[in-house]
């Protein structure tokens, strides 16, 4: 049992991935939004705990969704891997205030956008549009309470590794 | 939730070994140094990152099948659901549709029976049947680089690179990966899409070309040609790599020039044919046409020498 609570973070992230690559009949410039959505749930994670989600799943996990979407490979590793980073940043600070991990998602998603934006640029060494990256932005932010919703709900562990120092007491989701 | 002041000053006691572990986050730069490598690899489309894709996607193939089970309800729901608002509007339209069709059925059927006759008459060589298999389509792109699916088929169902897939409305693209279960499409409006098509009545030559945009553009096409919006586009057949006549969309006017609205709603496509059609070429049995090159993407497989008069 201990080992299926510890792969509950990774197996709820690959399971939004797998989603977000679904089929589901939007139009490509909404279609932005939906690879944002697996990094709601890993900031979701890292707020909870640093330890949840290591950078290696976080790597392999964007390298899937690239394989899934036919995209060159290591862009979606590379972008899951700077929302890792930047959550990890702010996750001290985030918990500290009500709804602190929402607050801090929408930098990590505005921080995400300027990268998605600057990476696509230079793989196809030309300017890329920006304005489905700001509707998938600000998607993904709005998503954000539900993912949380759901994350909570599949969380059958303590919630927190940060809570296991003796003496120390925190709370239990972002 | 908020927390109390001495709560918050454990909690951040407690934190700051775990977020500042040099050694673990330190994997970070070098993952992100991984991946530039892969994507640069990705740029040059070097074989070794094929590889691992199609590595991936023979294994994430047979999961996606089974994720999208439970999922389809509400798959189903969000596409049709714009469906249900215009109904009614849409009903009436296809009535009228339908009475302007059944004139148009009898013409064809009377023109078919004529083409038959001059057909014979000409000893006119047939293109040889085209065989095809429906596929569903199993992942989506969402990126802003490729406009492309991928579909639950691949060389187990004899499918190859470069044979033709269509969707109800229309053409949609070709297939140019496959993996044992699973190939790629890449679609009519992916940057790397070229498609000689004929344009009108007139049918003006010209070359079809994405931009990942919803609607390619026009290119190649004569001044004289005197094409409008409106006009029907098919493809050409030039070059083999699609059969001739196959439906792809509409002309349609825009500050940027002449574009083609494709007749397939692109984005909402679930089942697809993949014709078998394999570019015509000459045997290469050392014949005078032997060692031709071929399309890109040609099927290896000859195909039936077209070049033997049709038995009347």
């Amino acid at each position: 049992m201990p080992v299926l609570v510890k792969l509950v973070p990774a197996l709820s992230v690959i399971a939004l991935t797998l989603v977000s690559a679904l089929p589901w009949g939007l139009a490509p410039e909404i279609r932005f939004v939906l690879p944002l959505i697996p990094v709601a749930a890993i900031h979701f994670w890292v707020v909870r705990g640093p330890d949840r989600v290591s950078e290696a799943f976080v790597f392999l996990d964007g390298l899937m969704l690239d394989v899934l979407t036919s995209g060159p490979l290591g862009f979606w590793s590379i972008i899951y891997l700077a929302g890792y980073a930047v959550s990890l940043m702010l996750a001290r600070r985030a918990r500290r205030v009500r709804a602190g991990g929402w607050a801090a998602l929408v930098i990590v998603v505005a921080v995400l956008a300027g990268a998605i934006w600057g990476v696509s640029s230079l793989y196809a060494f030309e300017v890329a549009d920006w304005r489905p990256l700001v509707v998938a932005s600000l998607a993904a932010a709005l998503s954000y309470p539900l993912v949380a919703l759901v994350m909570s709900l599949v969380d059958p562990g303590d919630g927190s590794a940060l809570r296991r120092p003796p003496g120390t007491q925190g709370v239990q989701g972002p | 939730m908020a927390m109390r002041r001495s709560e918050k000053r454990s909690y951040e006691a407690a934190a700051r070994p775990l977020i500042r572990r040099g050694p673990v986050r330190a994997m970070v730069p070098v993952l992100v140094l991984l991946s530039i490598v892969l994507l640069a690899l990705s740029r040059i489309d070097h074989p070794a990152v094929r590889a691992i894709r199609w590595r991936i996607a023979e294994v994430v193939t047979p999961v996606m099948s089974a994720i999208m089970v439970p999922f389809e309800p509400v798959r189903w729901f969000g596409q049709h659901v714009p469906d249900f608002l215009t109904t009614t509007a849409e009903l009436d339209e296809l009535r009228a549709e339908n009475q302007r069709l059944k004139g148009w059925e009898w013409r064809a059927r009377e023109l078919e029976r004529q083409l038959d006759e001059l057909g014979t008459l000409t000893r006119l060589v047939r293109d040889p049947a085209t065989e095809f298999v429906t596929v569903r389509v199993i992942a989506n792109s969402s990126g802003a680089f490729v406009r492309s699916v991928m579909v639950n088929a691949g060389t187990d169902e004899r499918l190859e690179a470069g044979y033709p897939v269509l969707s109800g409305d229309g053409l949609v693209g070709r297939v140019i990966e496959t993996g044992r279960s699973a190939a790629r499409v890449l679609f009519l409006t992916d940057l790397n899409s070229r498609i000689p098509v004929l344009v009108g009545k007139a049918e003006a030559r010209a070359l079809l070309i994405g931009d990942n945009g919803p609607a390619p553009r026009l290119d190649y096409l004569g001044a004289e040609a005197g094409v409008a919006a409106g006009e029907e586009v098919t493809t050409s057949g030039i070059g083999g790599m699609f059969p001739r006549g196959l439906r792809i969309g509409t002309v349609v006017e825009t500050p940027r020039g002449l574009r083609v609205r494709p007749h397939a709603a692109l984005d909402r496509v679930e089942y697809l044919s993949v014709l078998f059609y394999k570019t015509p070429r000459l045997d290469n049995d050392g014949g005078a046409g032997a060692g031709l090159p071929v399309a890109d993407g040609a099927a290896s497989v000859a195909t039936p020498s077209r070049s033997s008069p049709r038995q009347p």
